[in-house]
């Protein structure tokens, strides 16, 4: 193997590798926006809601309407400066990792807390409310509040920042897909080979032309869950057009057992893989290449073995990595960390590994409509 | 005219070949299905036109393209393609044309018709090279190109 064929593959490696590393969107876009009028009002309503339900305790005996006045002047006086200082570091936020990020905000709040109510305090003893007690004391409760009220906090900004990450894979998954399937050298050259081949074996041409229909509809339609039988069916599809266009160069050993159980993966998974194995092992050499295909039931599990011979490197390489690390994503938003897709490098070869859960819980159907 | 096709697809070249037939006066001699063949069945059968794919593996077609074009003199060179985004490092091996996949009749046809348009430019670089004949009017040296006199 030449130099330069193993700096094409290292560097495949690592496309894999980067594509691993979960969320591409940068944290302070994934996160609300502070600044904006429309989160402050909806956090400062937040924070008068919890000053009404702290107001509300029973078993409190000074009067309700004073009691909270002083609570919502409480919580104001730590809300408002936190917002403010999250609205001012919002732009450096870069810098930090999503749980250091956490940290910060319960290390903000608590510290303003502490601030507000040394303050609080005084003023209290100062005007002889009653219930202001023992400094000390006084303080702990609040800072206990603050620390309940700032985990939640974090509670939901992590559920927001979830639901963000995967309407983003979602949209992006849809793009992808459609963009393979737009992919000049894929649609054109197809489109060649049916035009050619209606004059001389209309009935190829037909079939290629319907193959090509099913990959463009199922890339319309790429964000809904398919049984693994419709994929497989969809993947098979997208060899036949390009055995028609690569002919001998391309050989295909499919071994699928006949009975397929019946579980759900992301519509369009297999289609991708196939198609990186096809473009790296297949197109970028002159002489006959073998793209075999294994799938195996397990007692607990699926698995699926692509593998194709080593290519040359790749003269016009595109985003190809792209579509592994959102097939990962994929699966992880349907499967959870049950299904894996891994790499299996050889001498002369390029194997990818598909396991898939059988059990039907792991297959949720939230995150596919 | 004596015709090559490059392509890695068979049916791509099919489609090219036939077309040719169909428009006729063009006989194709030999079709490679990479670089490397195509660059030796040039050199074995000095065919006057090239249709070439881009994206083929071994050698791609603009490095064919850039290696025709030392001969001297070269074949006219079309290159046969999916994908527009290559016409710019096409230009630079100053190729005869640029067909986009799928290859249709009244483009190819088009493509075919430019081919061989000498450009004032060109008959100018011919004339550089005559042989000329210099005179002298009064001081002044003049010269003129054989071809252009008038025999009497």
């Amino acid at each position: 193997m030449s130099r330069r064929q193993r700096g094409a593959n290292s560097q495949r490696v690592a496309e894999l590798q980067r594509n691993a590393a979960a969320p591409r969107m940068p944290v302070e876009q994934l996160l609300p926006e502070f600044c904006r009028s429309g989160t402050v009002l909806r956090i400062i309503i937040l924070a008068q809601a919890l000053a009404i339900l702290l107001a509300l305790v029973p078993g409190v005996t000074a009067e309700f309407w004073s009691r909270l006045g002083l609570i919502s002047l409480f919580v104001h006086w730590v809300t408002l400066p936190l917002l403010t200082l999250l609205c001012v570091f919002q732009r450096r936020w870069r810098q930090f990792s999503p749980p250091a990020l956490a940290w910060l905000f319960l290390l903000l709040l608590l510290l303003l807390s502490l601030l507000v109510g040394t303050f609080a305090h005084q003023f209290l003893q100062s005007s002889g409310w009653p219930g202001a007690g023992d400094y000390y004391a006084f303080l702990l409760q609040v800072l206990l509040m603050s620390l309940l009220v700032g985990v939640i906090g974090i509670q939901l900004g992590t559920l927001y920042v979830q639901q963000r990450l995967r309407l983003d894979a979602q949209a992006r998954a849809e793009l992808d897909a459609l963009q393979a399937r737009i992919r000049p050298h894929f649609l054109f050259n197809s489109l060649n080979t049916a035009a050619e081949l209606t004059h001389s074996q209309p009935d190829l041409a037909e079939q290629a032309l319907l193959d090509l229909a099913s990959l463009f509809r199922a890339a319309l339609h790429s964000d809904t869950a398919v049984t693994l039988e419709e994929d497989l069916l969809l993947a098979r599809r997208y060899l036949a057009l390009e055995q028609l266009r690569l002919q001998h160069r391309l050989q295909l050993d499919w071994q699928v057992p006949a009975q397929l159980p019946q579980i759900k993966i992301p519509c369009l998974t297999l289609q991708p893989l196939l198609e990186n194995a096809v473009r790296h092992g297949i197109e970028t050499r002159s002489e006959p290449g073998l793209i075999r295909l294994v799938l195996t039931l397990g007692t607990d599990a699926v698995s699926l073995q692509i593998e194709n011979p080593r290519g040359q490197n790749l003269p016009h390489s595109g985003g190809n990595g792209i579509a592994l690390g959102n097939i990962r994503r994929r699966l992880e938003l349907m499967y959870g960390d049950k299904a894996r897709l891994v790499a299996v490098m050889s001498e002369d070869s390029y194997g990818l590994k598909l396991t898939l859960p059988l059990a039907e819980e792991g297959a949720d159907a939230r995150a596919h409509r | 005219m004596r015709v090559l096709i490059v392509d890695d697809e068979p049916l791509a070249r099919s489609r090219l070949c036939r077309l040719l037939t169909q428009l006729g006066g063009y006989q194709v001699v030999a079709e490679a299905e990479n670089g490397q063949q195509a660059l030796q069945l040039c050199a074995e059968l000095n065919p006057d036109l090239v249709f070439l794919d881009i994206e083929m593996p071994g050698a791609d077609g603009l490095r064919v393209a850039a290696e025709l074009g030392k001969n001297e003199p070269p074949p006219a060179v079309i290159f046969a393609t999916a994908h527009p985004q290559h016409a710019l490092a096409a230009y630079q091996v100053a190729p005869a044309g640029y067909l986009l996949k799928p290859v249709g009749l009244d483009a190819l046809q088009q493509c075919l018709q430019r081919l061989g348009v000498s450009t004032r430019v060109h008959l100018e670089k011919q004339k550089a090279g005559a042989p000329r004949l210099s005179f002298r009017i009064g001081l002044e040296q003049r010269s003129i190109l054989l071809s252009e006199l008038f025999y009497l």
